[in-house]
């Protein structure tokens, strides 16, 4: 039976490959697991990252038929249903906020470039933005998070969330305007915007 | 605090997932990829429900119908709910798991061809579930220029869907009401509303729904829509087949007059409010090429159906900073790399006109889409100046109190008239 290739990645002729020779899909797992492991925790903290990574690769394999790699990337199709294993977990904003707040705590240290009181500075610095993002909607915070953590581009984010990337662009310059209403000019969160938080 | 060096800073660091766990999804994998069969029937897909057998099709006015696509295993797609009952387990549906062409790739001698409509033997012409055509002229035409498919078990029928306007003289108006998630067609789209201040996300009642759309180089001239709730994800998904609604456009351009040249689909759920995307109707926007600089460029975006102007606020000062474009075409703050704006200019014939939002409908209208100066359609926060002026921008939450684009409205002796506008380009 002879095919052609369209000018598809590697990760996509995986896929590909895979509806003809399942155990090909391992070699995505391979590849993914950690990325996808640890975008998790860092949504929702590593319990939760060990308890959803396998079930995402379990899905993809088998909606691995409707993988298009027009809509995007394996990593972003990836993303995409550890995204949706998460909503359906986390059912809440409550429930996401909690397990945002537990997930994201600092740990920046301090490299041997950085002297001890800009070490404390910055630790500090990134506990209040990390305390600012416990306080958006999950949906805002995965677009944050998506954008300056991930490093997706915003096409790679319109894959993720299934949406047009002009709408991507929008929701990501309003839900970081949130991000920055949030802190004031040293970067101090409001203790009385978070204290009516009930985390 | 430059936000993007803090949220760099703050990047939460986690060692790798320990051995014994990948271990165990290791494990859970194998155990799917045992469970399968090869091409792509899955036993353990949990989303092929036995009674979603095929589509019903609405056939477009001219041109072909592609209902059926094969991958090794041609299988038919059905057009009439009738068949699609009797035949229910024996034949396919487009969009199921198994039944679609590998991703990227195609058979060679694969053929989008008519004769891929897979009609069981002897089938007349499928009954496609839509009642007779009113008499009354329509101004773009009598069907819709593309062909619209639906999950089986939805059936399209005229008119507006239950609770939504009436729409205007000669506007085609059809709908499907589905398990948890409906829709509606219409051509021409809808009026513009002007004002609708929408809530505090700017998404106004879209709630957590929220439309994509896909295009795939292996079926040049079809674009698959996908409906999905963005913050809960337990109403519909993209993972539901009756989320999926599928355009296919004619193999020759469609001969539309003015006004028609966008088809509008909206989809309304249960509990998660409701979205519309305007398609264009030209085949010719949709993606025919198989290279990969047509893939990256994504050339073909619907556009979302939102009023001209979602917020409004009273200011204490004018806003006057434009954003600059990042390497990526991106809003942002001036700095190293950006660019300047693409528009800065005074405005000497912005109309006379009652209102500044008139002002606003009538210079956005002035550019066309392929007119370098084309602004925005949508979506302006429209604020009120002390001086007495109103802006409407773009592209607010950017630093700096900043927008991507600002179009200044001033009175005159004679009315309202755009005066001014900064517009990134971005």
């Amino acid at each position: 039976m002879l095919r052609r290739s369209l000018g598809v990645d590697s990760d996509s002729a995986v896929v590909w490959a895979s509806l003809d020779d399942p155990e090909q899909f391992g070699l995505l797992f391979e590849r993914h697991h950690r990325v996808v492991w640890t975008y998790l925790a860092r949504l929702a903290g590593p319990d939760l990252a060990d308890e959803l990574t396998g079930e995402v690769f379990v899905t993809a394999f088998a909606q691995r038929d409707r993988f298009d790699p027009q809509r995007g990337r394996v990593r972003s199709w990836l993303y995409g249903i550890a995204g949706n294993k998460l909503r359906g977990r986390l059912r809440s904003e409550h429930r996401a906020r909690r397990a945002f707040a537990r997930a994201a705590v600092p740990t920046f240290s301090a490299d041997n470039t950085t002297i001890v009181d800009d070490a404390a500075a910055l630790a500090d610095e990134a506990r209040q933005v990390t305390a600012a993002m416990t306080l958006l909607t999950q949906a805002d915070r995965q677009l944050i998070m998506l954008r300056a953590w991930e490093q997706l581009s915003y096409a790679e984010m319109a894959e993720v969330l299934n949406t047009p990337v002009g709408t991507v662009r929008s929701r990501l310059s309003r839900a970081r305007g949130r991000l920055r209403e949030l802190l004031d000019d040293n970067g101090e969160l409001s203790i009385k915007e978070l204290n009516q938080e009930t985390l | 605090m430059d936000i993007d060096t803090a949220l760099n800073r703050a990047r939460p660091k986690f060692p790798e997932p320990t051995p014994q766990v990948q271990a165990q999804h290791r494990a859970a994998l194998d155990d799917a990829i045992r469970s399968a069969q090869p091409s792509g029937q899955d036993t353990a897909d949990p989303r092929s429900p036995a009674l979603d057998t095929g589509l019903l099709t609405l056939g477009p006015r001219t041109g072909p119908q592609i209902t059926a696509r094969s991958r090794g295993r041609r299988r038919a797609v059905l057009t009439a709910a009738a068949v699609v009952a009797a035949v229910s387990g024996v034949a396919g549906g487009w969009l199921l798991a198994g039944n679609r062409t590998p991703p990227g790739m195609l058979e060679t001698g694969s053929s989008l061809s008519p004769t891929d409509d897979a009609r069981l033997p002897g089938q007349a012409p499928a009954e496609t579930g839509h009642e007779d055509q009113p008499a009354a002229p329509r101004s773009c035409g009598d069907q819709f220029p593309v062909s619209v498919d639906l999950a089986a078990g939805l059936t399209i029928v005229d008119g507006p869907l239950p609770g939504r306007t009436e729409g205007r003289e000669g506007q085609l108006i059809k709908h499907w009401v589905g398990p948890g998630l409906s829709g509606e067609l219409r051509w021409p789209q809808d009026p513009q509303e002007i004002y609708a201040p929408s809530e505090a996300d700017g998404d106004g009642d879209a709630g957590r729904l929220n439309l994509g759309s896909n295009t795939d180089e292996n079926r040049p001239g079809e674009v698959e829509i996908f409906a999905t709730t963005a913050a809960d994800g337990s109403t519909v998904s993209a993972e539901s087949d009756k989320a999926t609604v599928r355009l296919t456009y004619p193999r020759s351009a469609s001969e539309s007059g003015a006004g028609c040249g966008l088809l509008q689909i909206r989809f309304v759920a249960d509990d998660d409010g409701e979205q519309a995307l305007l398609f264009p109707t030209d085949r010719a926007t949709v993606p025919a090429t198989n290279d990969d600089q047509s893939i990256q460029s994504r050339t073909f975006y619907p556009r979302l159906v939102e009023p001209l102007i979602t917020d409004q606020v009273t200011t204490t000062e004018a806003p006057t900073t434009i954003a600059a474009c990042d390497a990526e075409g991106v809003p942002t703050t001036t700095g190293p790399g950006a660019t300047p704006p693409r528009t800065d200019r005074t405005i000497t014939n912005g109309g006379h006109h009652n209102s500044p939002a008139e002002a606003l409908v009538d210079f956005v209208g002035r550019f066309g889409p392929s007119d370098p100066n084309q602004l925005t359609p949508s979506g302006y926060l429209e604020l009120t100046n002390p001086d007495g002026s109103v802006s409407y921008a773009q592209g607010s939450g950017l630093p700096d109190r900043s927008y991507a684009t600002l179009v200044t409205v001033s009175p005159s002796s004679g009315g309202w008239a755009v005066t001014h506008v900064l517009d990134s380009g971005c």
